[in-house]
């Protein structure tokens, strides 16, 4: 393959690696467009599914297509911040010894950091990894290490409710987007999962993803270019406020709740980083579908990934969340018209 | 009683049946008691020699005779072997302060006989009037004894009440029919949406549309399509709106250009311009189609 040089010449290659993380997770189309969205607009994903789904493979695949150096940690009750950053032993000798942590192993080469499980880690584990994700930073041993080309995926766990913390507001708003993944509907998909036995070791699975298929360290221009080049109109501009504004007052346009009383249900809306975000993400779709400009239809379709994790509810209704916030957004994207 | 009074009027002896005038027989009620406002029935019988026949235009036309009379009709009657009857009716509006003769005057009427036309001349009439009150009224009088005059009637109507009823109940189905076609009624502007959008266009298309008139116009057209839909539409929920609205199907290729040019002028690297392929007339022509299947939903 030719080196690629201008913007729609990197379409082709990312589109390549989409084909073939397609090729690892069946049926999850939608999930792999979505990481790969976040990957080039230089956003942290989290992802969210359930068990044994293919989460950690996914990610997995995509850090190896990539490229760079990945780290990965799995979250524990009594995990602490330190642990990403060092570790200590004692060698053969008896002598005692401290590396650098998963987090700072493998220095700027880093490009991404797994973080499983992530909500079975304590806040002060989140605490860390917040600076990390927004600052792309982090102090050790007497100095600053930086990331530059680092993006963080993560998966929590859903099912079990013991001994995990919830992510705080904070750290959802810093993940670009929340990408849920279901078990695949299609038969064929799934009797190829449970028959063919490529899928039976992961790690040889990932291998048939072709290493560093996209330069990592080419990417943060390569996202910028992608924001300076894609147009969004002014009327876009305004449709996007106007999405901004029902998440924070849905009663102005006209929207209600099945199962919550009036507009009361809703604590906070999208954050302006968060709506910042989602334009972000909304160019690189548009991109993504060889458009130069950004049309409704992209904001559309990550406005949920991206917003709806954002979504602060009453404690009341916290509970519902689930069924609640799909239900907002959804009546959100079906009141505000464009143009 | 009316007692009929007969009155020969003798004329010239003719030289010859065909030029001889023939008599008149007036036919006439009683030649007294009338009083102000009496209508007075005057019939004259003549009979005109074979091969003759009276002139209608001859004949005296309604309308005022005197100041003080009133021709109201005159009507002549065949009644059969050269025999004919003029009916005249007048009316005397004369008010007398005492007894008096008065006399409708003769008027002459007009037949032909091979050709040539003759006069005939119906004789005057003598009848006489009295006063309905006194000269001077007495003390003796209450005051309502002087009445006024009795307000006219106004004319019956009740033989137009039906036929008036019935046309008017038709005009006012056409009008709500026509109202609800148009979208003018509240109610109907959402399943009229695009009535609306089409009177707007057709007004605003005498001029160029360009710069905000034009997203204005665009913009019309998507509200009516979202009134239509339901929800906003976008150029993705096609299907869903196709499958919702079958009928709209048959228009689904002008739809999505409408979508793919309102996309270009909206959100386009060259926004706010119509596209070359897609002049604003197309929107006038689009919003035709979307009246005829709305009128038909």
């Amino acid at each position: 393959m030719t080196k690629p040089h201008t913007l729609a010449d990197w379409r082709a290659p990312a589109l390549l690696l989409e084909a073939h993380l397609n090729q690892v997770i069946l049926g999850q189309p939608q999930a792999i467009r979505l990481l790969l969205i976040a990957v080039f607009a230089r956003g942290h994903a989290l992802l969210e599914g359930n068990v044994g789904i293919g989460k950690t493979t996914l990610l997995r695949a995509m850090a190896r297509g990539l490229g760079g150096e990945c780290g990965r940690i799995e979250g524990t009750v009594d995990l602490m911040p330190t642990d990403l950053v060092y570790h200590t032993y004692l060698d053969a000798s008896g002598k005692p010894g401290v590396d650098p942590g998963p987090l700072l192993r493998h220095g700027e080469q880093l490009s991404t950091f797994f973080f499983n499980e992530i909500n079975r880690a304590r806040p002060q584990v989140h605490s860390l990894l917040l600076r990390v994700m927004a600052e792309q930073s982090v102090s050790a041993f007497n100095r600053e290490f930086y990331f530059p080309h680092l993006l963080v995926f993560a998966d929590r766990n859903r099912v079990e409710k013991e001994e995990t913390f919830e992510l705080p507001a904070a750290a959802r708003d810093r993940f670009t987007m929340e990408i849920a993944l279901d078990y695949p509907r299609d038969s064929g998909d799934l009797q190829a999962v449970m028959f063919e036995p490529r899928f039976h070791d992961t790690s040889e699975l990932i291998r048939a993803v072709p290493e560093g298929l996209i330069d990592f360290k080419r990417l943060n221009s390569l996202a910028a270019e992608v924001q300076e080049s894609i147009h969004a109109s002014e009327r876009l501009r305004l449709y996007a406020v106007d999405l901004w504004r029902a998440t924070h007052h849905p009663g102005d346009f006209g929207i209600q709740l099945r199962d919550a009383e009036g507009i009361g249900a809703i604590q906070a809306g999208a954050s302006p980083r968060g709506m910042s975000l989602l334009v972000r993400a909304a160019r690189v779709h548009a991109w993504l579908q060889a458009r130069e400009a950004v049309l409704p239809e992209d904001v559309q379709a990550v406005f949920h990934p991206v917003i709806a994790h954002r979504l602060v509810l009453d404690p009341v209704y916290e509970f519902h969340r689930s069924e609640l916030v799909p239900e907002l957004i959804c009546k959100i994207l079906n009141a505000v018209a464009a143009p | 009683m009316r007692t009929p009074a007969l009155v020969l009027a003798l004329l010239p002896l003719p030289v010859s049946a065909a030029t001889e005038t023939p008599p008149v027989l007036i036919d006439a009620p009683r030649p007294f008691g009338y009083v102000i406002g009496d209508r007075v029935p005057l019939a004259a019988e003549f009979v005109l020699p074979a091969g003759c026949e009276p002139l209608p235009a001859a004949l005296p036309q309604p309308g005022r005779v005197d100041y003080w009379l009133e021709l109201r009709s005159a009507v002549l009657q065949p009644l059969g072997s050269g025999r004919f009857r003029l009916e005249r009716v007048y009316q005397t509006f004369f008010a007398p302060l005492e007894v008096k003769t008065l006399t409708i005057r003769a008027v002459s009427i007009a037949y032909r006989c091979q050709g040539v036309s003759q006069p005939l001349p119906i004789p005057a009439w003598n009848f006489t009037m009295a006063p309905i009150r006194p000269v001077a009224v007495g003390k003796g009088h209450d005051d309502s004894y002087m009445r006024p005059d009795r307000p006219p009637e106004p004319p019956s109507l009740a033989r137009h009440l039906g036929p008036l009823s019935g046309w008017s109940l038709i005009a006012v189905a056409c009008g709500l029919t026509l109202a609800w076609l148009n979208g003018w009624l509240p109610r109907s502007r959402r399943r009229q949406a695009f009535a609306a959008v089409f009177r707007w266009l057709r007004a605003e298309l005498r001029q160029p549309l360009a710069g905000p008139r034009l997203l204005e116009a665009y913009a019309r057209v998507h509200q009516a399509f979202n009134a239509t839909y339901g929800k906003p539409l976008f150029a993705t929920k096609m299907d869903d709106f196709v499958s919702a609205h079958p009928s709209w199907g048959q228009i689904r290729p002008q739809i999505e250009a409408f979508f793919q040019a309102s996309y270009a002028v909206h959100f386009g690297s060259d926004a706010g311009r119509s596209p070359a392929d897609y002049p604003p007339e197309r929107l006038l022509e689009l919003a035709t189609l979307c009246r005829q299947r709305e009128r038909r939903a």
